[in-house]
């Protein structure tokens, strides 16, 4: 099946026992490489960053016959994406049995343990800054910085209004700034 | 890569140094990891659904028709049952008091026996022999009726049982005893009844 159908096309495709796995494998390629990145940022490491994916797409095919279309695929795969990252966090959280501080530690001992890591790149001092961020801030912070998703659709995604989001954002900026002014 | 218009120009507005920073992606992934990823993820997927229910799965056999003839046989159950089954039900409270009472009154019978029999002996071991001769021998009904009402009373007031309780046990009739619904009309069936028990036969007792 060609991946140049818009989503509502793929979504009914799905309805139709025949093309499930077809319109299934397109919704995959169409937005897997967004999703893993959004992921990727938050649970930083790849092996951890592809279980979520698999996961959520498991998920996702579990449930997309229940899908309403009154939003958008896109945004509600976004909503899978961060929840489950979320979750995954917490899990690890939970399995450690680590407080948030020793969390925040955690993830970024694995981008000081990534093999390109470079303390004395502004690059890698902002991925450290970013996983210094409180979870709502860094969610908001990895979509708007790097998604480049609008505050509205970030606003359906996060089920957060768009006034709160603008304030989580430049919260965080200031944040992120001070940690690189101060590192 | 390149920064969005609208996401520079709000880092600008904010006067904020990461405006001048480069967007640079620092993490890698495996190489041709997104070219072949939809068929890895649809066959983990399939197998992670298939896992999920082949674990659901019962292991479990049943007999052939059972389930076809087990409405039956309930029903058959229910309506043999229905038929059997007395309505009437004590609480069980009352149950055990009476029940209680019972095995108090059993075992001062045999020691008022065993001790008539043998009033100055102090020797347990030969209480106890005789008091198993008497249970083997089914004669304790005859030698209970023996013991007068004042001995039975004497006893239970020496080693602090409920006399009272005691003797409502000992003089109730089953058949006279309040019922459920009895209970669920009237919260004082059961004082009540004690409190008539008590007065009436103690008193004839006593008299």
């Amino acid at each position: 099946m060609a991946d140049h159908l818009d989503d509502k096309e793929l979504l009914f495709q799905f309805k139709s026992e025949t093309n499930k796995e077809a319109a299934f494998t397109s919704i995959i390629n169409k937005y897997q490489e967004k999703l893993y990145w959004h992921i990727r940022r938050l649970v930083v490491e790849h092996e951890d960053a592809n279980d979520v994916l698999q996961n959520m797409f498991i998920k996702v095919w579990k449930n997309l016959d229940k899908f309403r279309e009154d939003s958008q695929l896109y945004t509600w795969l976004y909503r899978i994406a961060t929840n489950e990252s979320l979750i995954f966090i917490e899990k690890q959280k939970k399995r450690h049995t680590i407080s948030i501080s020793d969390q925040e530690n955690n993830l970024t001992n694995k981008i000081i343990a990534d093999k390109d890591f470079d303390a004395n790149k502004i690059e890698w001092k902002l991925q450290i800054a970013i996983q210094k961020l409180p979870e709502k801030q860094r969610v908001v912070f990895t979509l708007r910085y790097y998604d480049e998703m609008p505050y509205e659709k970030m606003s359906r995604v996060l089920e957060t209004s768009e006034g709160a989001l603008k304030a989580s954002y430049h919260h965080a900026v200031k944040k992120i700034e001070d940690f690189i002014l101060n590192h | 890569m390149h920064k969005n218009e609208q996401i520079q120009s709000e880092l600008i507005e904010l006067n904020s140094i990461l405006a001048r920073i480069p967007l640079i992606n620092v993490y890698k992934v495996p190489e041709s990891y997104f070219d072949n990823n939809s068929i890895v993820m649809i066959e983990k997927t399939k197998n992670k659904i298939q896992l999920e229910g082949d674990s659901k799965k019962n292991t479990y056999n049943v007999p052939n028709g059972y389930f076809d003839s087990l409405p039956n046989v309930i029903l058959n159950k229910v309506t043999t049952q229905a038929n059997i089954m007395p309505m009437r039900t004590r609480k069980h409270y009352f149950n055990f008091a009476v029940a209680a009472s019972m095995a108090g009154m059993i075992g001062l019978g045999i020691f008022f026996i065993v001790n008539n029999r043998e009033q100055k002996s102090d020797n347990l071991a030969s209480i106890v022999k005789e008091a198993n001769t008497i249970l083997k021998s089914g004669n304790f009904e005859k030698e209970l009726e023996n013991l007068s009402d004042d001995d039975i009373v004497n006893y239970l007031k020496l080693n602090g049982s409920d006399v009272n309780a005691a003797l409502v046990a000992s003089i109730t009739d089953e058949n006279k005893l309040p019922n459920e619904t009895d209970y669920l009309y009237d919260d004082h069936a059961l004082d009540n009844f004690l409190k008539e028990t008590n007065i009436k036969k103690i008193n004839s007792i006593r008299n």
